[in-house]
């Protein structure tokens, strides 16, 4: 029995490096496959771009889907413009590629499902909304991301406020979701938003004006004063404020914010300080560069040597009155990354 | 079945053959339990590697922008590295990311390694403002590069090793990641947008490793990777293999459960504050990486805040292995001392109510099949000569028994070797697959052994408290082609 138990062994093993070889066949064979699909359909994409698509195409074979599908959703990111897309648009249904990936979208294969997802999206498939619905709590990323992306090419007005509620979502990194939302007509996009902000409740607040400082800074102001009236005492609101904002009326907040008991919502302050504050913020920041947490410390020295008024010679002498060690090292690396290091000699002499 | 056992008839009966067949049987059912456990990691791999290393895809979604993108610093430790410390900044000075530092802590060396790092670096002396939020020996003085404003260089006294020099440049460090190096690895451009991409899809992830690959066999041009290979030495190849296997599906199984328990030193992704609150780098540790994950498990799990630590495959570091029995000696010493030193520390993880696969899957798993694996293999190889000695060995079976424990092992590098093609085909040709099965073959004749062995004396190292030492180990640097090129040189076509 061991001897048959050895020998098992050894054939599975055997096994495993065949199976290795023969994977790393089928692999260089299909990557040559690929690159005879890619020069034949690639030609015909940039083609359908231009409106320009021959009276015949050749035959597409299932095994050459796949490839067709990659080089057509590439050249469809690679050059943005309505007439290129509905270039593609019209190539895709000629070949009638929604019907033969529609299939996919069920696949037990993750690739497959993720092809589908993409390229479905931009063919602004609607029969597809079902399962691209079903898939937009996906746990794997890749594929909720891509159903995101699915549903807003195929019908944003469903597609935004669905990503808005799950802006928080694990595994949607924001700057992700903000293109996605992009993808929505302007105007709808900023009163979905709008509405979120007068609707959602104080936790989801945060990333909403994140979102909407990054999509219009312009509509920004607006939505922070709403949201300031609605949650008078929320900090992570209060902080995401000073973070972004850049509305001179904020700036008594500002001011106001420096001695806050919140070191976040001081450095937000601080922030803040640096895009609205003027010279008479100075000693504000000074107080902060003192005696604050190091983070603080290290952005108040930061914003103090980028003030307005700040020269190599004022610098010098802040050193000496500066009070604290600590406060004197934020300080002089502050100079030194400035490049007034020969200010630091001079008040070392 | 008396066929089947080590010394059937003469010890059949009575108390000693009853001890004889006892200690056989404990053997088998510990190999059993290791194959077990080895196969069923490989299982978990093998069904979650395509979608770890899915990357391709994404390329259709929108891009994480840099804004998104938590600044990092890359902590560099290098202690008498002179030879090996201008190419590994620069090529991590090249790496594709936004936002980051390289913070390169001398630890107090005596070779000119400083020198090298003034000379390519164009470095000045320039205050930082840190604290010692972290222990470390004394700061002497920091440095900035004039060419490279994100090139920090940190000149520390000597002492603590590695872990007192990691620590010193946590204290330095800026941002809420940080990555530790080491000084003879490479990083591909792009593995730290990679491995950073985790702490954005998973936000309680705490630290995240990558795989490390070994150097030796490739060509390293101005700190760029431009081509892989297999080593030339017995040495190399078989640790090659070692690699795979422990990175493949390894850490990749233990990942999935959320039970990962080591992450290199050669490449690890960590948030800052989570190390400083558990007090960073034990300086004291011989296994200073292992030590700091398990007690962010530990500490994680005793306050019951959420977590996970994660290892992503696809970010590849390239580091040196050694190439003489010595340095590798030293080497594979130092790492048994350090995981029996870990585990011991932290025995109290064992079962604990409550944490989960870590300490009831991944703590006695490493107990009992990474830590007394050298001491039960040992006391195997004595058990079958002392019974060969006694003229009670039934030799049959004992051969039977070897060819089922080498079948084992050829098994396991073999599924890496599928793992690998169903991955990352790292190594190009069809030679290489066949090499590197015919040296999980004969990795079984001398140098499994010889493993032990270290691995053994590291065992009786920890057992009787020896004076550790962090030494400089000897260094290739066959894999560097040469370069009589100074910083921001171009390679030449």
């Amino acid at each position: 029995m061991v001897a048959a138990i050895a020998a098992t062994l050894f054939l599975c093993s055997l096994l495993c490096l065949l199976s290795s070889l023969m994977m790393r066949w089928l692999r260089l064979r299909r990557e040559a496959r690929n690159l005879a699909v890619e020069s034949q359909w690639r030609p015909i994409c940039f083609s359908a771009m231009v409106g320009d698509v021959p009276d015949t195409l050749p035959d597409l074979p299932a095994a050459d889907i796949w490839a067709f599908v990659e080089i057509w959703i590439d050249s469809a990111e690679r050059i943005r413009g309505a007439d290129a897309q509905q270039g593609l648009l019209n190539l895709g249904a000629r070949l009638g590629l929604a019907a033969r990936l529609k299939p996919w979208l069920t696949s037990r294969t993750t690739d497959n499902r993720l092809l589908a997802l993409l390229a479905l999206g931009l063919l602004r498939d609607k029969s597809a909304l079902s399962v691209v619905r079903a898939s937009l709590d996906d746990d794997y990323p890749l594929i909720s991301l891509a159903a995101a992306k699915a549903l807003m090419e195929i019908d944003p007005v469903e597609g935004l406020p669905e990503l808005l509620r799950r802006l928080d979502r694990p595994g949607w990194p924001q700057g992700r979701v903000r293109q996605l939302l992009a993808l929505a007509p302007r105007d709808l996009l900023m009163q979905t938003v709008q509405l979120a902000i007068e609707e959602f409740d104080a936790s989801a607040i945060p990333s909403l004006l994140r979102t909407l400082h990054a999509l219009s800074s312009q509509h920004f102001d607006a939505a922070a004063r709403l949201t300031r009236l609605r949650f008078p005492h929320d900090e992570r609101i209060l902080e995401t404020l000073l973070d972004l904002t850049s509305n001179p009326a904020e700036l008594a907040l500002a001011r106001q914010s420096c001695r806050h008991g919140n070191p976040q919502v001081r450095r937000a302050a601080l922030t803040a300080l640096s895009r609205l504050g003027d010279a008479t913020d100075d000693e504000l920041i000074r107080e902060r560069l003192e005696q604050d947490t190091w983070h603080n410390q290290q952005l108040a020295a930061r914003v103090l040597i980028s003030s307005v008024g700040m020269t190599a010679a004022k610098a010098a002498a802040t050193i000496s009155s500066l009070r604290s060690e600590q406060a004197r090292l934020h300080w002089l690396e502050a100079i030194h990354r400035k490049g007034w290091a020969a200010a630091e000699a001079g008040a070392h002499a | 079945m008396h066929e089947l056992w080590l010394a059937p008839r003469a010890l059949s009966d009575g108390p000693v053959g009853w001890l004889v067949a006892g200690i056989f049987l404990f053997f088998l059912i510990y190999q059993l339990l290791m194959t077990l456990g080895y196969l069923s990691l490989n299982l978990i791999a093998l069904s979650i590697v395509r979608r770890a290393t899915r990357s391709g895809r994404d390329l259709y979604l929108p891009k994480v922008y840099e804004s998104a993108l938590p600044g990092v610093s890359i902590l560099l430790t290098a202690y008498n590295e002179e030879s090996l410390i201008a190419t590994s900044v620069r090529s991590l000075l090249q790496l594709d990311y936004p936002l980051f530092e390289l913070v390169v802590i001398h630890d107090g060396g005596t070779d000119d390694t400083l020198g090298v790092m003034m000379r390519e670096f164009d470095m000045e002396p320039a205050p930082v403002a840190f604290e010692y939020r972290v222990p470390c020996a004394e700061i002497r003085q920091t440095y900035r590069s004039r060419k490279h404003p994100n090139l920090v260089l940190v000149d520390k006294a000597n002492g603590g090793g590695k872990a007192d020099a990691n620590n010193a440049g946590i204290n330095v460090a800026r941002h809420e990641l940080y990555c530790g190096m080491d000084a003879d690895s490479v990083l591909e451009r792009d593995s730290l947008l990679r491995v950073v991409r985790i702490f954005l899809e998973k936000p309680d992830t705490i630290a995240a490793g990558g795989s490390v690959r070994i150097v030796n066999g490739c060509q390293v041009h101005n700190g760029q990777l431009i081509s892989t290979g297999l080593p030339r030495t017995a040495l190399a190849k078989m640790q090659v293999l070692e690699y795979l296997r422990a990175f493949l599906f390894g850490r990749l199984g233990w990942s999935r459960l959320n039970a990962l328990l080591i992450i290199s030193g050669a490449f690890g992704v960590f948030k800052r504050e989570a190390v400083i609150r558990v007090g960073g780098y034990l300086s004291t540790s011989l296994g200073e990486d292992m030590e700091l994950v398990v007690r962010l498990h530990r500490d994680h799990l005793e306050r019951g805040v959420p977590y996970s630590i994660n290892f992503v495959p696809d970010p590849v570091c390239w580091t040196d292995a050694p190439e003489d029995r010595q340095t590798l000696r030293k080497q594979r010493i130092r790492w048994q001392r350090g995981l029996l030193e870990t585990l011991s520390t932290h025995r109290s993880l064992a079962f604990m109510p409550g944490s989960g696969a870590v300490g009831w899957l991944a703590y006695p798993f490493m107990v009992l099949v990474e830590a007394m694996s050298p001491v039960l293999e040992m006391a195997g190889l004595i058990f079958t000569i002392v019974l060969y000695a006694a003229g009670y060995l039934n030799l049959q079976a004992a051969l039977l028994f070897l060819a089922v424990a080498i079948g084992l092992g050829l098994l396991l590098s073999a599924s890496a070797l599928l793992l690998e093609e169903r991955s990352f085909h790292v190594y190009p040709r069809y030679r290489d697959s066949l090499v590197l099965f015919l040296w999980a073959i004969l990795e079984n004749i001398g140098y499994r052994q010889m493993n032990t062995w270290w691995r053994l004396v590291g065992t009786w190292h920890w057992l009787t408290g020896k004076e550790a030492k962090w030494g400089s180990m000897k260094r290739n640097t066959g894999w560097m082609t040469a370069s009589g090129h100074s910083d921001g040189d171009r390679p030449a076509s």
